[in-house]
């Protein structure tokens, strides 16, 4: 099971930068999971915070986009995201269960504002251990 | 009779027979239909509209400033010429939402406020795609191919009605574009490719998704106006299965996912079919969330079948 503590230290640091607050303000409700382990993060105007950790039952009704991979998924993504050899979270759209949505009305928000959800992942990538 | 219609000629009207009762019965029919029409500011999507435009003017982006074009280094010919001839066909699509959102937005006066902004903001997106597709294009001193006029944008320019036109832009062809651009973000072959796709599906879902707030809103008014919306997806679909077919569209993109023409060229062609199908199945769920008719879901996956 991926522990997800990487995310705290990852909020930490991305509320504390200027590159991220530059893709500007994003309303939307991200939720992480590795099997039974589930995490909401929400991005609010240029802030971001997270719960703490929530039941996987219905994390999809609660969640605009949810980003769902094994641990060991996971792990692969973010060691190979920091060498630039993981392509963005956008193609895990295409094809695969990763990413999921409650409508396509979610499918369209995660769209509006991938880039600042890419910019989250790609700190988290350089935090993960 | 329409009262958007010069002052002259309704004084023409009145001329040729009507009476003033009659004139004024027909401002008192327009006014309700207008009433009909106009989002209340008490209604929950006006918000999300208002969140849109406000969304629209701060996450905008600039060709020359975001945009790292010294990224782009020389392709082999044929990959440089198939990314030259799609980027010609979004400059295409482009140039056509602009053209609907000039000729529709002052005849919209209905319209609330927030809608005008955001189609407003909505208008120099466009702009931004045009300049950005065309520069692209053109940036390793290609010849742009002429592209073949879309049958879908032609069509989209012949439809006399704002609302059937925004479905069709937003459902028929923008769900399209999302889909082709986030293939092509997959296939890119450097950083300026990349940033271009991402910046444009952020564009273009924030306007498919004010499409798709003012279809599921004037789709829950009446059984009418969901009958017109079906009918107008199901014409546009045919159009959308003959640009499907265009070979030009077609093998630039299976060039450009197959890393080039020749022995993998079926390859490309493949992924080109994978796309079609994953855009078909997007589309149906889009269809089904909106509760439109199953007729335009049969037609769909028809036109996803299209090989």
């Amino acid at each position: 099971m991926t522990d997800f503590a990487w995310l705290n230290s990852t909020i930490a640091e991305v509320n504390n930068s200027k590159n991220y607050r530059d893709f500007g303000p994003v309303e939307i409700l991200v939720g992480f999971q590795s099997e039974t382990n589930c995490r909401i993060v929400e991005f609010q105007s240029i802030w971001v915070s997270s719960s703490d950790e929530s039941e996987a039952a219905d994390i999809l009704d609660r969640v605009d986009v949810l980003i769902s991979m094994s641990a060991q998924q996971w792990k692969y993504y973010l060691r190979r995201r920091v060498s630039g050899k993981s392509p963005s979270i956008l193609v895990f759209n295409l094809r695969n269960n990763v990413l999921e949505f409650a409508s396509p009305m979610n499918y369209l928000k995660f769209l509006r504002f991938h880039r600042s959800v890419q910019a989250f992942l790609d700190v988290g990538c350089r935090l993960y251990k | 009779m329409d009262l958007r219609k010069p002052r002259l000629e309704r004084v023409t009207l009145c001329k040729q027979g009507m009476t003033s009762d009659d004139l004024f019965q027909a401002i008192d029919q327009s006014s309700s239909d207008l009433d009909n029409k106009q989002w209340k500011d008490s209604q929950p999507d006006i918000k999300e509209i208002r969140q849109l435009a406000t969304e629209a003017k701060a996450r905008r982006w600039s060709p020359a400033r975001d945009i790292p074009w010294k990224s782009i280094r020389a392709l082999p010919p044929d990959i440089e010429g198939s990314i030259s001839q799609i980027c010609s066909t979004f400059s295409q699509f482009a140039n056509t939402d602009l053209a609907i959102l000039i000729e529709w937005l002052p005849k919209i006066d209905y319209a609330t406020q927030a809608e005008k902004s955001f189609l407003i903001a909505t208008v120099f997106d466009a702009t931004r795609r045009l300049e950005a597709f065309q520069y692209r294009a053109a940036v390793m001193g290609e010849d742009v191919a002429s592209t073949p006029t879309s049958h879908v944008c032609q069509y989209l320019l012949e439809i006399d009605s704002w609302l059937e036109t925004l479905t069709s832009v937003c459902l028929i062809r923008g769900l399209f574009e999302l889909t082709v651009l986030e293939y092509l973000s997959r296939h890119s072959y450097n950083v300026a490719e990349r940033i271009l796709y991402s910046n444009v599906i952020q564009d273009i879902a924030r306007f498919v998704s004010y499409g798709m707030f003012s279809t599921k809103h004037n789709c829950a008014r009446d059984e009418q106006t969901m009958c017109d919306v079906s009918s107008i997806i199901e014409h546009g679909l045919t159009e959308f299965r003959l640009d499907l077919n265009v070979p030009s569209f077609r093998d630039s993109l299976a060039t450009v996912f197959a890393g080039g023409r020749g022995s993998t060229k079926t390859n490309g062609l493949s992924i080109f079919n994978e796309m079609s199908q994953v855009h078909a199945e997007r589309l149906q769920k889009t269809l089904i969330w909106l509760e439109l008719r199953a007729r335009s879901t049969e037609l769909l996956i028809q036109a996803g079948n299209t090989r």
